[in-house]
């Protein structure tokens, strides 16, 4: 069984597990708990943390673009 | 005392077949933990096989017929086209709106449909929620009401993963050699981190509430594993011919990983939900893993569900459940019922399912009411104005434009909805037929076939309709018809294909491209008829044989199964038809090994076991009748025949109650089955000691009549839906001291309901007219009537009002809803047999409908949802005014209508235009 903190994820013994910034099927499993974690461990490393800070500002194009 | 708790977990397609190799070899520890600790069986499905009808039924407990949920799509109000169905087509209350209403606290997440949201006193999530559109750049909205309370909509927005956050590490899993293939040819990929991305979301949103909200019922639903079959059970192993080798080694694990990822995330829920939970893993029909996966699925909206299964999966586990042991017989119309038990709640004896009492450790006290529907109170679904019957809705739509009330739709969208109005009277059909009701499904069936010739997959359940209700000629017809009809149209596609091939290949060449292939060679008519029929042959003489069979004629029908068993040996049902035919001519040594070879091809079949059962009871093995018998029910169990044979085997085995217990199953699932009845007159008598319950089945052969058309009916069931019943009640006026030149003045009702006599009456009664006298009077109505042109756009403009206050106009009951609310109303609401007012429309149309009943019931449905709506508007007043007493007592009628008005008509000169010579549709046998 995995218990979590807010940015860590604790092994049934007790263990900090590491969370891998390209993200596991294991964290999403764990649902809401495993997706925060995740999105927090790609922040740490720089990576966009969630879907909503990939976007991109829309800029016009010109035709000659 | 413990709090009860329930978590309904339905995972879409999930199918034990599958699953038992992977629990077996460890992959599914999760699962494989949970059924020692509870119950597991199979599910059987209803048909026809389709998500969301099923998940509804698996929700209400009830039919497709009742619940109203009758596909993919549904039509737009408006008439627009089409679009998903919504859950305000479902008619009925769901185990969450059960459960609010007795002061249970609910969730419910993803269930199909669910859009928009109930409003529930728990968070429900709509199945809108989940799917991703568009790229990581571009903005993800969500629905507006795919959340309650919406003010949760911004935290669940940011819980869904999108599929292009997605890495290789989420993926390898499923895929091992993902880095070999080249995505810019094959998306599969991309399939699978679409699937899994939205399985997550569904999963991230349940947890979160499991996590932050207090909960006594939550219901999830995963859609995921019947995704990902569809995409990739081809590839599952064992490999078969046929299928690409190169693929088939990349995609072979894909089904696996769905079934691990599923049972990884069971494990959070069942982390979250605690041991005094009581937890319920169901699917709604399952998919084929093994040699039954079809080679090809049939050309026909949904065509796919040829992959799924008949048997979906359960699995319970809690604190009053079984431990590690095996339940048999159940439907996923057993889910609601047996959750209502869970907390010691009554099921509706309008439920079709049953509470599945095997598998509690103690037996819960079984209580039943009529229906959950008359209860009263507030039940989280959305408001009755807003519920509908889309399909029906369409049909009295084409009504009102084919009358000229609304603005016909163009081409394509009509077009479009005529489609999907095909095949929800299609599915509806199926529903009946399912439930053995051939009396509702001939006239769909009849209407369809006559109407869509080509589609063979209408004439032959019509036929299969004909056969059931020994109308064999009439089944032969119709078989013969369906295939020619069938046989035209494959060679027109054929020639369509050709076609298409040679333009494409031709413009090609005209770009100055080589071409490698040659331009395919197109045979005449008469040799492409003889390729189709090789190809058809096997199902040919499977249909040629089946009617011999109905007609008594098994040497006949032998000759055709073993010209289709020479062409196809692996036929689905050949066998078993061979076994019935041997049985017919009583070699039944020849009759059990036809059953034994059908169950050697599916070992499930509960039809092959109820066929064997029958060899064995006619060969005088009545304890392996009994057990083959029961082996069948707990498969299907609903299965009058194998109930009848049943109670035979159980009644030459001396066991007098549990021969009565299954004839009285048998007559529960079909009722009027004269053989069961008679078969209980005689047991309650001879052996039971029970005079009274022998006299109410003698009781019931005395009303079962078998109408030709119709099949069984009983007499004692007809129940007469008029009008004058619905509607009764006035309201109370609510606008007092309105100046009378600020309220408009409306005459409404159905088309054909009397609304032209009164704006007659009102115009005698010198109240002013707001009409452009566009549509001029004819033999219809020959004083005219009294429309505004205007009006039937009032859904888009409203500007016609303007000039309507102090003034009467004509709105007919269906655009009331439209009306501003800016306004002040009087409504003189017109009421009109309903059948009298079809029969009117009709005689105007110059046209004969079928199934007027049906539409009937639409219209009677429409007002009283118009009723209630109007009774809740503080804007307008309301009176309801019957055509048949105007005509019978002006003077009395018209008197009180000047009350209404507060005393501005001249009621003799009203009373005087009542011109009882119009009053010609009459139906004279209802009162």
């Amino acid at each position: 069984m995995t218990t979590s903190d807010k940015t860590k994820l604790i092994s049934p013994e007790g263990e900090q597990m590491d969370i891998p910034p390209e993200g596991a099927l294991g964290l999403l499993a764990l649902g809401a708990v495993g997706l925060k974690i995740w999105r927090q461990a790609r922040k740490d490393v720089g990576e966009p943390s969630h879907w909503q800070e990939h976007k991109e500002p829309k800029t016009e194009k010109t035709k000659n673009d | 005392m413990t709090k009860k708790k329930v978590l309904l977990i339905g995972w879409d397609a999930a199918d034990w077949k599958a699953m038992h190799p992977l629990i077996d070899s460890g992959k599914m520890p999760t699962l494989k933990k949970f059924i020692s600790e509870g119950v597991m069986g199979n599910l059987a499905t209803l048909d026809p096989p389709l998500s969301p009808i099923m998940w509804t039924s698996i929700g209400t407990g009830k039919t497709a017929d009742k619940h109203g949920v009758m596909g993919f799509t549904q039509p737009r109000e408006d008439g627009s086209g089409i679009q998903p169905v919504l859950s305000t087509s479902r008619k009925v209350k769901a185990i969450w709106n059960i459960l609010m209403q007795e002061g249970y606290k609910s969730h419910v997440i993803g269930w199909w449909p669910s859009h928009p949201a109930d409003p529930i006193n728990g968070v429900c999530i709509s199945n809108f929620y989940h799917h991703s559109t568009g790229s990581l750049d571009d903005e993800w909205k969500m629905a507006p009401g795919t959340v309650h309370p919406p003010e949760l909509a911004d935290i669940l927005a940011d819980l869904r993963v999108h599929p292009e956050e997605l890495t290789a590490n989420h993926i390898a899993p499923f895929v091992p050699d993902m880095a070999k293939i080249d995505q810019t040819k094959d998306q599969r990929l991309r399939s699978i981190a679409k699937i899994t991305a939205e399985a997550s979301s569904m999963h991230a949103a349940a947890t979160w509430i499991m996590e932050n909200q207090e909960w006594d019922f939550l219901a999830v639903y995963y859609d995921a594993i019947d995704h990902y079959c569809h995409g990739f059970m081809k590839f599952h192993p064992p490999y078969r011919e046929g299928i690409p080798r190169d693929l088939y080694d990349f995609y072979n694990g894909v089904v696996e990983g769905g079934y691990r990822f599923h049972d990884m995330m069971l494990e959070r829920l069942l982390q979250l939900a605690g041991e005094d939970t009581t937890v319920i893993i169901c699917s709604d029909h399952g998919f084929h893993p093994d040699h039954l996966r079809p080679i090809k699925l049939p050309k026909e909206p949904a065509g796919p569900a040829a992959e799924h299964s008949p048997y979906g999966m359960i699995a319970m586990r809690g604190p009053n459940i079984k431990r590690d042991e095996l339940i048999y017989g159940s439907t996923l119309l057993d889910i609601t019922p047996t959750v209502l038990t869970m907390f010691d709640l009554p099921t509706g004896r309008d439920m079709d399912g049953r509470p599945l009492l095997q598998a509690f450790q103690q037996k819960p006290e079984l209580k039943v009411i009529d229906s959950w529907e008359e209860v009263e109170g507030d039940c989280g679904m959305h408001p009755v104005g807003e519920k509908q019957d889309p399909w029906m809705e369409q049909e009295a739509l084409d009504q009102l434009v084919a009358l000229g009330y609304i603005e016909p739709p163009g081409d394509n969208v009509q077009k479009t909805v005529e489609n999907n109005a095909r095949e929800s009277k299609y599915y509806l059909a199926r529903v009946y037929l399912s439930k053995n009701d051939y009396a509702n499904a001939l006239p769909l069936l009849e209407e369809l076939f006559d109407k869509y010739p080509d589609q063979s997959r209408f004439g032959l359940r019509l036929a299969n309709v004909y056969l059931n209700l020994g109308r064999v000629a009439a089944a032969r017809e119709t078989t013969d018809k369906s295939i020619i009809e069938s046989e035209k149209s494959q060679v027109q596609d054929i020639k369509d294909n050709w076609k298409q091939q040679k333009e494409q290949l031709d413009k090609l060449k005209q770009e100055g491209k080589e071409i490698k292939e040659k331009t395919p060679e197109l045979s005449d008519d008469a040799t492409l008829l003889e390729q189709i029929r090789k190809n058809n042959r096997p199902t040919m003489e499977l249909l040629q044989g089946n009617l011999y069979l109905a007609e008594e004629n098994p040497e006949k029908a032998l000759e055709h199964f073993n010209n289709a068993k020479t062409a196809n040996p692996r036929l689905p049902d050949l066998h078993i038809n061979i076994g019935h035919s041997y049985l017919k001519m009583k070699q039944l040594q020849d009759a059990e090994e036809a059953f034994f070879k059908a169950l050697e091809i599916d070992p499930d079949s509960a039809a092959a076991l109820a066929g064997l059962g029958q060899v064995y009871i006619q060969m005088r093995q009545f304890n392996d009748a009994a057990e083959t018998l029961m082996d069948s029910v707990g498969r299907i169990y609903h299965n009058p025949n194998a109930h009848y044979f049943l109670g035979e085997a159980f009644y030459r085995l001396g066991r007098f109650e549990m021969a009565a217990q299954s004839w009285e199953v048998a007559v529960t699932q079909a009722p009027g089955l004269r053989k069961a009845h008679k078969r209980l007159v005689d047991i309650y008598q001879r052996h039971l000691n029970e005079a009274m319950k022998s006299a109410q089945h003698k009781q019931m052969i005395d009303k079962i009549v078998e109408v030709p058309e119709q099949g069984i009916v009983l007499t004692d069931n007809k129940e007469e839906n008029t009008l004058e019943t619905i509607l009764e009640q006035a309201n109370t006026k609510k606008l007092v001291g309105i100046n009378p030149e600020k309220i408009i003045t409306i005459v409404s009702g159905l088309p054909r309901s009397g609304t032209s006599m009164m704006m007659q009456i009102l115009q005698a009664g010198s109240m002013d007219l707001l009409t452009d006298a566009k549509r001029t009077a004819d033999n219809n109505n020959p004083k005219g009537y009294f429309e505004l042109e205007a009006i039937k756009n009032l859904g888009k403009d409203k500007s016609c009002l303007t000039d309507a206050q102090g003034k009467v106009v004509k709105v007919i009951a269906q655009l009331l809803a439209a009306l501003d609310k800016g306004y002040h109303y009087r409504v003189i609401f017109m009421l009109r047999d309903i059948h009298e007012v079809l029969q009117s429309q009709q005689t105007m149309l110059a046209k004969d409908r079928p199934n007027n009943d049906k539409l009937a019931q639409t219209f009677q449905q429409q007002l009283h949802r118009i009723q209630v709506w109007l009774r809740k508007q503080p804007n307008i007043d309301v009176i309801y005014v019957k055509y048949k007493d105007v005509i019978q007592s002006p003077l009395l009628e018209i008197e009180k209508l000047n009350e209404f008005l507060d005393k501005t008509l001249d009621v003799q000169k009203c009373a005087e235009v009542v011109d009882i010579n119009l009053y010609r549709a009459k139906v004279t046998s209802i009162s």
